[in-house]
Order: C-alpha cells, then structure tokens, then sequence
C-alpha cells in the first residue's frame, strides 16, 4: 500500500514538474490565463456592482476570464490587505476604495496608498446631507444653526464609526467652528441602515452619497440638503453646494479605483491600464453608471496615485480634527 | 471525549476571566460610558455564573462521573489513525493550500482518510483523484472560486 | 385587473418559462453543495441576465433563490450541514429523521411547507406590498434591538437539555460574534494582529464546522464502517403530506406570516424568521418534548416561514429600494441595469412589470413542487453511497465550500475550530443550534444597542419611548417572566386551597 502511495507521488510530482518545464520555454504575452479581481466590500454593494461591471468589459479588452471575488470584512481591512499581499504578477489585481487612506490613521493597519501599484480611478461620489422629507430644515444653514443652539440634541448617522461619511459630517462641524460631539454620529453598518434610522426617526441627518439615498429621494421620503463638490451635481442644478450654502471648504467624497500589489510589471500594467481606459469609456459602463447614479471620474495609474496621496494627507487632517486619529 | 461537568466549568471559568481582562482594556464610545468591552464583559460575567452552576451541580451529584473519558477510540490505533487524518489534513489546508495546490493536496488527504478507512487502493486513488479533480473543476470554473494550482499553475486549465 | 392579465402574459412566454426553469435547476444544484449559498447563484446569474429583458432576468433570480434556499435542506437532512443560517433551525429534527429511514418524507415536509410558506408570502407580497413597507419604516435601531432580544429568547425555547448548557452555547456564539472589527466604535477585539479576525467569524464555514465536521469526527472515531451512511429509507416523498398539511394547518400558516412578516424588515429578517416560528411552533406544540428529535411540527412551521421570508425580503427593495439581504441587494442592481428605479412608483408606472414579477414567485413556487421532488429521488443515491466512500468526499466539499465563503484558507480555519469545538459540546450535552443562533444575532443586538444608547444619551427610556419599541420590549420581558409569573400563581392557588 506504501508503495502504491510513494509511486502515486512521485508520478504527479514528475508530471508537474515536467509540463511546467514546458510551459516556461514557451512562456507566452501577459495575459495568460485567468485573472483574479478581489473586491473588498460584500456582494451587492456599490463597490462590488461597479466592479463587476468594470470587470466583465475589461474581460473582452484582455481576452481571458477576470473572475471577480469578494473579501469583505473588518471595514475592508482584509481585501484591501489579500491586494496588497498578493503576488506582483498581475494575475491579482483589486479595487481599492477610498478607506485605504483612511485606515492607517485609524491605526487599523499599517497598508497605505504605496502599498499599491495605481492602474486607474473611475468613480468618485461626494458626500451629501439628507433629511427626512418632513423635516422643518430645508437648508444646510438653517439646521448647523439649530444644531450650534441645541449642542447633541440632533444625531447623525450614515455609516460605521470613522468611515468616510462620517468624517464629511465631523469635518462639516469642524470646519464650521463646531466641535464633532455637536451632532454626535450614531454609527450604522451602511448608508442604507443609516437611511433606515432617518426615515423611522431614529436620527436627524444623514451624510452618504447623493446616488444611495436616490431611490428614498424619488419616494418622497427623504430630502438631500447640500452636497460637498465643487459644483452642483450634473442634473441636479437646484442641489446647492456645501460651500456655497455654508462657505465651508471642503470636498470628502468616496471613491473606486483599481490597483494591483506594489512592484506590479510593467508589462502588466501597461496592458491593464489600456484595457481599463476602453472599459471606462465604453457606451455600456456609461450608461451603466449614470443609470445607477455613480460619478464617472477617470485619472490614470500615476494621476490615480497623486490623487491617493493628496487624499491621504487631507483625510489624515480631518480625522486628526474630529478625534478619529488613533 | 467525555469531559466532566467540573471540569468543563473549569475550562469555562479560566475563558471567561481572560476574556473580561481583555474586554476591560476596550474603549468607550466617545461621550459614553460603555463601548467596545460591553457585550464581551456581560458575556463573560455570565459564562462565570454557568460555569459555577455546572460545578456546583456536579460536586453535589453522585455518582460523580470521571473527570474525563476519552473513550473507546483511544485504545484502538487505527481509530486514532483516522482521527488524526480528518484533524491533520484538514489542517494542512491551512498552510499549504496556497504552495501545494488545491488537486496535489486535496488527492493527498482524501487518499489518506480513504485508505485509513480501509478502502481497497484502486477505489481510493480512483474516487481521490476523481472527486479531487471534479471538484476543483466545478468550483473554479463554475462557481469562479479561485482555488489555488500550486505546483500544478503551469498546467492550469 | 388590466394589470394581472397583462401580468400573466408576460410570464406565460414561453422564452420567460423556459429561462425560470433553466434557472431553477441552477439554484437547485447549488443550494443542494454545502457551503454554496443563494447569494451566490444570485452573483454567478448577474452577468447572464444582461443579455435578458427585466422581467426573465429578475424571474431567474426570484426562481434560482428560491430552490437554492429549499435544496440547502437537502444536505441538511442528509448529511447534517444546513444550507442556511435559517434551517440550521429546524435541521436537527430532519436529520433525525433521516437517520430513522425518513429521509424522504423530512425533505418532503421541507418541500411541501417551503412552497406553502412561498405562496402565502407571494400573495401577501401581491396584495399589499406597499402598506407593508411602510410597517419597516417603525422600525429604528430600538426595535432591532428588541427583535434581536426576541431572537435570542427563541434560542432558550429551542434548545434542548440542560437551561444552563444551552445558556452557556449561547454566550459562546455571542463571544464569537464580537471577534472583529467593533462597527461602533471602529475597534479591532480580540483579532491579535490577525487580519482574517479582523473580518470576524462568517457563520456558514462555522455551521459547516458545527454540524458537519462534528459528523466527520464521530464517524472517524466509530468502530465499523461497513455500513451506508443513514438506513435505508422507506419513506416517499409525497406519501401521507396531506395528512401532514391537515394536521399542521396552524403551524404552517403561523410560520408564513411570521416569516413574511419578519422578512419585510431589512437587515437580519430572513435569518431568524425560522427560528422564531419553530420556537412559536414548540411553545403552542402538545408535544413541545419532541421537537429536535425529527419531530414535522417544527419542520413544518420553520419550512414555511423559510421560504415565506423571501418574498417579505422583495417588499422594502420594491418598494423603497431598500435591500433586505444581499439577494435583493445585487436584484436591485440588476432593476437600476434596466432602467427600473425601485420605488412607490413602479406600482404605477411599471404595474404590468411589477405584478408579473410577483407572478413569477407563484410560477417558481409551483416549480419547486416539481422540480424539489426529482432532487430529492436524485439525493437518494447518495444515501445509498458508502459511507466510507462518501465521508472522505464530505469533508472535501466542506473545506471547499468554506473556502468559497471567505476566498481564503480563513474559511477552512474556522471551520476545523468550531468544528472541534462543536464535537466536544455535542459529545458532554452542550446544544449547538444556540451557538450558530448567538453568532447570527449577536452583532444586530450589540450594534442597535450602542447606536440606540448614543440617541438616548445613555438613557434607558430610550428602549421604550417609541410605539413599536414599547411593545416589543415589554412582550420580550414577558416572554422571560411568564414563567415565573406562571410558577408564582401557581404556588399562590395551591397555598389558597391549603388554606381553605
């Protein structure tokens, strides 16, 4: 019986060895075989839905399978984390969401932007202040006034403890003269719970993108106040800007890109950023994205990677400013 | 493996105050006197109170059963054998699943536990390399699991 | 009625038939592989129903959901690992009666109760799905904290055995759920560095590990292995469930509501609609000491409210376009892909579209019906496989169907952990259905309770001080008193007719 093992074996082991010797003599052009996407955020979500959708067209631009794969969990810490461990060869390449210069501040985990090799950005949505559709406040000023009058009376929600969402609402205090604990934030797993606890009366206000509250919008049920860009929302002209309503300066937004381990091949990266580009500009990720409501934003890899470090600095000041700096 | 009640609420005792040193060292939410420590302490603090329970009912019962009995599988090796095939294989995923491979590892262990059940060598090699392979193929491909190829990437399918 | 006619057109094309059938048979086959969920055959469908118009493509999803959430009670019964958080409720009672050769008539009552709970909720769905999704809107973070609370009582009814063991199971499932990251307080406990714990323990590779692995290790520690792996059924699928059906009337219709109703509440709806209604079934049971031995009482009620809370799910999503779960989360996407906006207007602007959706619930309801009987003939042949052939084999879908859930070895980890840990609870009279319940709970009780406390500013009125919120808690607090209360009135009339 030992024997029979032994031989067993050692005949795979031969074989493998063997094909693989052949295979390296004839080692073809990159892409070679099928590539793994890993998506940090569960399935369902707007990350993974953009991803998918990314995934599939830059499918037909490569010619083999991108196979995309969830890792949620742990606020994204641990797709986030397989991305930038996995093995620079191209075949794991991954969307990096705008947490990543979030979580190192936090003291999550020491992964930062230049754990990364940028190949591109698509997406970004700036954060917008909504309240129920029956809420006595119909501008932003109006309801900072009353919050200012009645500190921790009024509460916030939108997301988890120290995510994006929350950090536009503590930034909005703050920068405003206000201390964060003015409208404490309740914290949510999501906008969508967030959005829940709005509309049943549970808080006040809640800060998530402009596309995620769109459905409870057209409802009647909830109403957008303000949204943090530079300008108005492309056919939303009567949405006023945060800045211009509240002369507050600041834009926090989420944002979806791609990106593979640090020391990725050229080769590879050449070949995934041309292949992403067409994606990104095909007629069917266009009218995907505006039927879903995301902002088509497009920086290449290296643009993608000045823009990563420019939001690192400026999320790493405004979490300093409202106490989430660990 | 029988283990007796007192002992068990032994165990349980010892986890529970672990578990309430470490929750006492979570933060509190800001402007609140409770946080992450919370849950884990209350069920720490009520771990203790069953542990409790259980050795108290098993200190005033008679007979008091033995401490601990493993049973019979103990004392017959080829039993031990298989036991140590389910734990130690499936354990060896763990670390090499990723540098071996799904088919090597997978033909490797389900031959081991076949053979240890006393399944003629024919049947074993032909029901591990076909289930092995079947399997690698309907996750990877149909259900687009990445299960890794290890040694065998060069010739990945 | 324009509406339902035009409705019914819709789906009696031949080109949408054809697609709910194709997509039935793929649910059937992934919900029936351990560790293979719905949620999954939802993503792998997503990219197929580009190429389709609205109504096929959200019909192959409605349709593929609903068998695979059926077909996971096949290796439920067979095997022991519940396809779902939700019939890891009633799986002891199948696989009990599995093993006393009625394996057929278990899955049949899983069968017959799954389509009755699906057309109930499917007419509910119908009828008044928009007054419904107002019902969600009640509920804030104080009323998912008293669900949860209500969750978590079930998990005492349930169990079985020693009060203070199955206390213990739970507080054990509720430790586990706090490894991970904190939501509230964004705190990483007791993760030690690990990154995988950061994510925290997902309850399908620990009910793979719990149920099954526990299976594996008994059965390698068993002294002969020469015979198959449960007797030789003698019991079919269809045989005596009208009798069942008669006798369960109360149980399957209480299991329907109660799983329509707790399923329109987005978030953990769908997971602990079984379990409530299995533990509402035993309470109001004549028989409550037989539940978990392969008792159909509990099967019945639990079955039903399984399948009936998959179209609760679809109401706040169509309604509001609020994803209950991650199904309705990707279905929503795939609407927005064709341009239909969830919301209270798609009862007027798209009413033929709508009501043919809800159609297509009934269609694969009664597809089930057929469909569930040949997996089921189809499952026979592994009853009849070896069990050392098919014990090997097992524990290979088990690893695998861990690793799919995390996509790494994490998943295989826990699996052999809780696997362990399982097999010395079951083996010293510890229940294991309390664990996965405290696992699935656990973060939905601690969550709505930090956010409720933060809204309250540390006040306890704040659990009561809303319509809902009131009477939830005090009919929770009743639930743990009435039997204290019931022994105190007991004691008083004694001690009153003593003294006359």
């Amino acid at each position: 019986m030992l024997r029979n093992l032994l031989t067993l074996g050692l005949g795979i082991t031969a074989f493998a060895a063997g094909t693989g010797f052949m295979t390296d003599a004839a080692r073809a052009e990159y892409p070679e075989r099928p590539i793994t996407w890993i998506v940090p955020w569960g399935a369902g979500g707007g990350t993974d839905a953009t991803s998918r959708m990314l995934a599939g067209l830059m499918e037909k631009e490569l010619g083999v399978p991108v196979n995309v794969v969830n890792r949620d969990g742990g606020s994204g810490v641990v797709g986030h984390s397989a991305i930038a461990n996995a093995k620079p060869d191209g075949y794991t390449i991954g969307t990096v969401t705008v947490e990543i210069t979030m979580m190192h501040h936090a003291g999550l985990t020491a992964l930062n932007p230049t754990n990364y090799t940028p190949i591109g950005l698509f997406n970004a949505d700036p954060a917008a202040f909504h309240v129920r559709a029956d809420s006595k406040f119909d501008t932003l000023t109006a309801f900072l006034a009353d919050a200012k009058a009645e500190p921790g009376k009024m509460k916030s929600s939108g997301t988890g403890q120290g995510g994006i969402w929350h950090l536009a609402m503590a930034g909005l205090l703050s920068e405003d003269g206000l201390s964060p604990s003015t409208v404490p934030w309740v914290p949510s797993k999501g906008s969508a719970a967030g959005l829940q606890d709005l509309v049943s009366g549970g808080v006040d206000i809640v800060a998530c993108s402009y596309p995620e509250a769109a459905s409870l919008i057209a409802a009647g049920k909830v109403k957008p106040l303000a949204v943090m860009s530079e300008e108005p929302l492309p056919g939303l002209p009567d949405l006023p800007t945060v800045k211009s309503e509240t002369g507050v300066d600041l834009m926090v937004a989420s944002w979806r890109g791609v990106a593979g381990p640090a020391g990725l091949p050229d080769e590879a990266v050449a070949k995934l950023s041309s292949a992403m580009e067409a994606a990104y500009n095909s007629d069917e990720f266009t009218a995907f994205m505006s039927e879903r409501g995301f902002g088509k934003v497009w920086l290449d890899g290296p643009a993608f990677g000045a823009f990563m470090a420019k939001a690192d600095a400026a999320n790493g000041k405004v979490m300093q400013a409202a106490g989430l700096v660990k | 493996m029988k283990i007796s009640d007192r002992l068990m609420g032994c165990f349980l005792l010892l986890f529970a105050t672990a578990v309430l040193i470490q929750a006492s060292s979570f933060p509190t939410i800001p402007g609140q006197s409770i946080g992450s420590g919370l849950l884990p302490s209350i069920v720490a603090v009520g771990l203790m109170i069953c542990a409790l329970i259980l050795i108290a009912k098993d200190l005033m019962g008679t007979p008091r059963p033995k401490l601990i009995e493993a049973g019979a599988w103990i004392t017959d090796p080829r039993r031990i054998l298989r036991v140590a095939i389910v734990l130690l294989g499936t354990a060896s995923f763990i670390p090499f699943l990723d540098v071996i491979g799904f088919p090597v590892l997978s033909i490797a262990v389900l031959l081991a536990f076949l053979l240890a059940l006393r399944v003629n060598v024919m049947t074993s090699v032909l029901v591990s390399v076909a289930a092995s392979l079947a399997i690698h193929t309907l996750f990877s491909k149909v259900f687009l699991v990445p299960l890794p190829w290890g040694l065998l990437q060069s010739i990945a399918w | 009625m324009d509406h339902i006619f035009n409705a019914l057109m819709m789906v009696a094309d031949p080109a949408v038939l054809g697609i709910i059938l194709g997509a039935s048979v793929f649910g059937l086959f992934i919900g029936a592989i351990p560790g293979l969920s719905a949620t999954m055959a939802t993503a792998l469908l997503v990219p197929l129903t580009f190429f389709m118009d609205p109504l096929p493509a959200i019909a192959a999803i409605v349709s593929a959901v609903a068998m695979a959430i059926f077909a996971g009670d096949i290796p439920g019964a067979m095997l022991r690992i519940p396809g779902t958080p939700a019939s890891a409720a009633y799986v002891d009672d199948a696989y009990q009666m599995t093993s006393r050769g009625q394996a057929e008539r278990a899955l049949g009552i899983g069968l017959v109760s799954s389509v009755f709970g699906g057309i109930v909720g499917a007419i509910i769905l119908t009828t008044c799905a928009p007054y419904l999704a107002e019902f969600a809107f009640q509920f804030s973070t104080v009323e998912y904290f008293w669900l949860a609370v209500l969750g978590l009582s079930c998990s005492v009814i349930i169990s079985r055995g020693s009060p203070v063991k199955g206390l213990i199971a739970l507080l054990i499932g509720l430790f586990i759920s706090t490894i991970g990251i904190d939501v509230t307080a964004g705190f990483p406990r007791f993760t030690y560095g690990s990154v995988d714990l950061m994510g925290g323990v997902s309850f399908i590779p620990a009910m793979i590990g719990m149920f099954a692995m526990t299976e594996i290790l008994r059965f390698a520690m068993a002294a002969s292995h020469d015979t198959s792996s449960v007797p030789k059924s003698n019991s079919t699928v269809y045989g005596g469930q009208w009798k069942m059906v008669r006798e369960n009337k109360g149980n399957l219709a209480s299991g329907s509501l109660i799983g329509t109703v707790i399923g329109i509440l987005p978030g953990a709806g769908s997971d602990i609609a079984a379990w409530v209604a299995y533990a509402v079934a035993k309470k109001f049971s004549r028989t409550p000491e037989k539940f978990g031995t392969g008792h159909p009482e509990g099967l019945a009620a639990a079955g039903a409210a399984n399948n009936a809370s998959l179209s609760g799910v679809w109401i706040p999503a169509l309604v509001f376009g609020i994803p209950g779960d991650s199904i309705t989360a990707i279905a929503i996407g795939v609407l927005f892909m064709k341009g239909i906006t969830p919301g209270p207007m798609v009862f007027v602007q798209q009413a033929d579209l709508t009501y043919a959706i809800f159609m297509t619930f009934f269609v694969a309801n009664l597809l089930l019906l057929v469909l569930g009987y040949f997996a089921i003939r189809g499952a026979r042949f592994v009853v009849r496989t070896p069990a050392k052939l098919l014990m090997p084999v097992i524990l290979l879908f088990c690893m695998v169907g861990s690793f799919a859930i995390t996509n790494s070895v994490f998943g295989i980890a826990v699996m052999l952990a809780l696997g362990i840990i399982g097999f010395l609870m079951e083996e010293n009279g510890f229940p294991i259905a309390p664990t996965i319940l405290g696992i699935v709970i656990g973060p939905m009780l601690e969550d709505n309770f930090m956010a409720t406390m933060i809204k309250s500013d540390g006040s306890i009125v704040g659990f009561f001080d809303r319509p809902v919120a009131g009477t939830l808690g005090a009919f929770t607090v009743l639930i743990w008193t009435l039997p204290l209360i019931m022994l105190l009135v007991r004691r008083l009339t004694r001690q009153s007719k003593v003294g006359a």
